[in-house]
């Protein structure tokens, strides 16, 4: 699988690159950016990017993730040089690029589009970027050839784009970009167009192929999946900013925001009244009277305050309630609360399970790995269970 | 429903009429149908006159150079224009846009004898100018023909540019300036490329408009410039001989090859 492998003229020009761009350890930094398209006759302008800032590290998978107009394509156009800035900063390589036009910014593009030259071929396509700077005719020839043959295109080059399919399509793209070495590679949901089975398998060959070139890749999706199994880092963007930055991890261990919890993963929501807060602790009474704890690493609300506890569904487990209704006894670390089993759902690897909570009826729902036990025939909808999480799981946020 | 469709053929009476006609083995060019000959053809480019016609192939002959270089230049002058008023239009933004937006489609609406009455008016304008400020002496010609050409077809080639500029995708400019072209690099290895079917269509369309032209040419030219047109029109106000019908039918043919050649072009390739 993979790309094959990767030419070492190519490799060599790209450490060489690095090498030359000297001190800054970063490759893009974004400084209070804030983009300002105008508004239609006597609107108000449209902010399509909100001060942000962003420290992309050389060689790291940077994705940038939101929902449809918060921003994202804008801000890689932005660093590609296609939108002027309504403020703030951008540098490449520790260089600021106020004024710097986009063919001579150390950046390519892979278009979501792909925006192949239709009336060239797709070797013709990947020269162009080489013929533009002053590659002699035999290594443009050789180095195209080669990027064709990274991406497993060598038979297709004399084909023009229409004749290529959507995935022959999109490796052309990334052949094109590719052949010039940028030390940045900017990515416009590059996979948004191919079919689910092709998408995965192209996830895997263009996180590979990043790791093997160390090229810094800024990639953008809306594909929540896609970003976690992909990047180094992710930037959770939402109507022109930049909620949460950090590791796949981070982000869905973590996350700071409701709508980060809400937009990566599915997140179950209570909201309570905060009572108490110790150390990283809180204490929050639901709208029926019961107690929750919850961790709260940061002081983001004082005791009274309206606060709502997250919990993912597969952190939650389901228990049939024996005898009549009593909850027993466990350790006070841990969550419990009583409700009435709505529905199951049976989704291969897992059951989803929808339980609604005792009084307030809120809806809590419990992901359980199928393990093909009989206890899970246990539960049967309108059953009276209780659900349960260590509070150590559950995670105060802010709206 | 058939019954209209059907009788839009009438409107192409006059036209069948006339080709028949120039078939017809009649002397008296409007008579009845008499046999077909190809004679009236072999009379043109053999210069052999009826009794009643006055026909000079040599005449003829000229007429259709002259034509042909105004046309030409027309042509080629209004497809370099008319492409760059497009891509003005298209890809910048400049106050009273919209206005030449509206513009450029009068030349298409205007009666022709309002823009042959306006380009009369003008040069006389500027050559009396001339020859008072500068005392130099002109006189309408062909010149002044082709410059009255280009004021219509610019507005043609326009607008069948500004279609295909405003169907290109802007992302592939885009992708030219992001693998290092230049404006310059990026027009000529992208854009025009890709909007060269466009240009040719509006410039066989111009060509033809040029070639048919009899209104804008009869004033503009101040009788010194003989196109066929007025040629034919010229010969027309003696008698309409069969040679007439002859040439007509000609005319027709080339445009109608020149029309389709055009439609072809702007048909997606
Ligand atoms: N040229 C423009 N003129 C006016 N508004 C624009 C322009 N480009 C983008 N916008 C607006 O800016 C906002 C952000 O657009 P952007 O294309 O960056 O979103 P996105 O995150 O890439 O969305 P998607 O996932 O749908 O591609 C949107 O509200 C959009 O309507
Ligand atoms: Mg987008």
């Amino acid at each position: 699988m993979g790309f094959g492998e990767c030419p070492a003229p190519i490799v060599g020009m790209i450490i060489r690159r690095n090498a030359e761009i000297g001190m800054s350890p970063y490759d893009v930094e974004l400084i209070n950016v804030t983009k300002e398209f105008a508004g239609r006759r006597g609107e108000a302008p449209v902010r399509a990017v909100d001060h942000i800032s962003l420290q992309i590290r050389r060689g790291e998978f940077f994705a940038l993730l939101g929902p449809s107009g918060c921003g994202k394509t804008t801000t890689l156009r932005m660093i590609a040089g296609f939108e002027d800035l309504t403020s703030g900063q951008i540098l490449i390589g520790g260089r600021p690029m106020h004024n710097v036009p986009p063919f001579h910014r150390p950046v390519n593009t892979v278009f979501q589009d792909y925006a192949l030259f239709p009336h060239m071929s797709a070797l013709k396509n990947v020269l162009f970027g080489l013929e533009m700077e002053s590659v002699s005719r035999k290594e443009a020839m050789a180095r195209a050839l080669q990027a064709l043959e990274m991406v497993r295109l060598p038979t297709a080059a004399n084909r023009k784009p229409k004749e290529l399919s959507g995935g022959q399509q999109q490796r052309v793209a990334l052949a094109r970009a590719l052949v010039k070495n940028p030390t940045v590679l900017l990515l416009d949901e590059p996979l948004g167009a191919l079919d689910l089975k092709l998408r995965k398998a192209m996830q895997y060959e263009l996180k590979e192929m990043q790791t093997r070139l160390g090229i810094t890749f800024v990639y953008v999706t809306h594909d929540q999946e896609e970003a976690l199994t992909m990047a180094d880092r992710i930037a959770v963007m939402e109507g022109g900013r930049v909620l949460q930055i950090g590791s796949p991890e981070e982000i869905y261990e973590e996350p700071q925001t409701r709508f980060v919890a809400d937009f990566i993963g599915e997140t179950n929501f209570l909201t309570g009244t905060l009572r108490a807060h110790q150390a990283d602790r809180a204490q929050v009474e639901l709208a029926d009277g019961q107690m929750v704890g919850a961790l709260m690493p940061e002081p983001l609300a004082q005791p009274g305050d309206k606060v709502t506890v997250a919990v993912r569904p597969e952190k939650v487990t389901l228990h049939p309630v024996e005898g009549h209704g009593q909850a027993e006894a466990t350790d006070p670390a841990t969550v419990v609360l009583p409700g009435r089993l709505h529905h199951s759902v049976y989704i291969g690897t897992d059951m989803r399970h929808v339980v609604h909570l005792g009084e307030t009826g809120a809806e809590i729902v419990v992901r359980a790995q199928n393990l093909g036990h009989r206890s899970e025939q246990r539960f049967h909808a309108g059953q009276a269970v209780t659900v349960r999480w260590a509070e150590d799981q559950a995670r105060i946020l802010r709206d | 429903m058939a019954q209209p469709a059907g009788g839009l053929w009438l409107l192409w009476a006059p036209i069948l009429l006339l080709v028949a006609f120039s078939f017809n083995d009649s002397r008296r060019a409007t008579a009845e149908w008499r046999g077909f000959t190809t004679g009236w053809y072999e009379n043109i480019f053999s210069g052999v006159m009826g009794s009643e016609a006055s026909f000079s192939t040599e005449e003829m002959l000229a007429a259709v150079r002259q034509s042909m270089t105004v046309s030409l230049l027309a042509m080629g002058l209004s497809a370099v224009l008319g492409t760059l008023v497009a891509i003005t239009l298209v890809r910048h933004r400049f106050p009273g846009k919209s206005l030449l937006d509206g513009l450029l489609y009068l030349p298409v609406v205007i009666p022709d004898i309002a823009q042959g009455v306006s380009l009369l008016v003008f040069f006389s304008f500027i050559f009396n100018m001339l020859e008072s400020v500068l005392g130099l002496k002109w006189y309408p010609g062909l010149e002044t023909v082709i410059v009255g050409h280009v004021a219509f077809n610019i507005s043609f080639v326009a607008i069948v540019v500004r279609a295909r500029l405003a169907n290109m995708n802007p992302r592939l400019e885009e992708a030219a300036r992001d693998l290092g072209a230049n404006e310059w690099r990026t027009f000529w290895r992208v854009t025009y490329p890709l909007l060269l079917p466009g240009i040719v269509a509006g410039a066989l369309l111009a060509f033809t408009l040029s070639l048919d032209d009899f209104v804008v040419t009869f004033f503009a030219g101040g009788g010194n410039a003989t196109t066929l047109t007025i040629f034919v029109y010229g010969m027309v106000r003696q008698t309409v001989t069969p040679e007439i019908n002859a040439i007509s039918t000609l005319m027709i043919g080339v445009s109608m090859v020149l029309i389709l050649l055009s439609f072809a072009f702007q048909k997606d390739r």
